[in-house]
């Protein structure tokens, strides 16, 4: 059966796209914050056997991640996040979904994750060369009066 | 909280801030976090983090910005990323000159009559329309090229 229209639109983001193949299933042990000059630039997300890094760009408020193998927590600079929101609620979950943002720019600046579920629950969006960390939750549904 | 900044003149600057239960739990979840004592850097992040400037320290020394008579802080500079060489410059003729739109200046509200590096130095006061205009500033030319 031939692909729909609305599959592989962008082949030059599948490597970005591998990335959240590569830590679906493994369950999220920590997360770490790092700043620099006041700005939050990095969030480390420690997996069972990955390391998840999200990073902001502060050229073009864009963001890039990348997975590696996993890494020693650098007590000197990272700063334990594991029980703060957004990820209070999805530590100890695994990573199910990932999805890129790209905005009305063109740029790609924000990342939508989710754990042991199918919509987004966390996104992050590089603003004013920081990351943003937003809880995403699902609509209740209205009382109809 | 008070905080004393010994000022380069000799001088001293007494400050006070009253801590919420919000930021004494974080504190105390941080504690926990680190049984033998929190390293002296993870400490100077958490604070920063939370009271940014306010902390002794926690401002950096100011510095001028490349080819501008106007001097920014580590933290001012970050936020504008490479535009920092453009500080002096109103946040619409940026813009303007990387392809941007007149809508594009309309979104950037009233910063756009601003310098950038005014701009950045209230986005580093926490001033979330500030923190659009610079990004639209940075990313304004990708929807022009």
């Amino acid at each position: 059966m031939s692909d729909t229209p609305h599959r592989k639109l962008h082949p030059d983001l599948h490597p970005l796209l591998l990335q959240f193949q590569e830590i679906t299933g493994q369950p999220l042990e920590s997360v770490w914050r790092v700043y620099e000059e006041q700005s939050l630039d990095k969030i480390i997300l420690q997996f069972a056997s990955l390391t998840f890094i999200i990073e902001a760009e502060p050229d073009d408020d864009t963001i890039k991640f990348e997975v590696t193998s996993k890494q020693d927590p650098n007590t000197e600079d990272w700063l334990q996040a594991s029980g703060i929101e957004p990820w209070s609620s999805v530590v100890g979950k695994p990573f199910s979904w990932g999805w890129l943002t790209i905005n009305h720019f063109d740029a790609l600046d924000g990342i939508l994750l989710s754990f042991s579920g199918n919509t987004p629950q966390v996104l992050l969006t590089v603003v004013g060369s920081s990351i943003k960390e937003s809880v995403v939750f699902p609509a209740t549904r209205e009382r109809i009066k | 909280m008070t905080t004393i900044t010994l000022n380069p003149d000799g001088t001293a600057t007494r400050s006070r801030r009253i801590i919420g239960w919000g930021e004494w739990s974080a504190f105390l979840y941080l504690l926990s976090q680190y049984p033998t004592g929190i390293p002296d850097s993870v400490l100077e992040q958490f604070l920063l983090s939370r009271f940014g400037e306010q902390v002794p320290g926690g401002a950096s020394p100011t510095a001028p910005a490349a080819a501008t008579g106007i001097k920014l802080t580590p933290a001012e500079t970050r936020k504008l990323g490479n535009l920092a060489s453009r500080a002096e410059e109103k946040v619409a003729d940026v813009i303007r000159s990387r392809g941007g739109s007149a809508s594009n200046v309309k979104q950037a509200g009233p910063w756009a009559q601003k310098t950038l590096g005014e701009t950045a130095k209230a986005a580093v006061k926490g001033d979330a329309t500030a923190e659009t205009a610079v990004k639209i500033a940075k990313q304004a030319r990708r929807l022009g090229q």
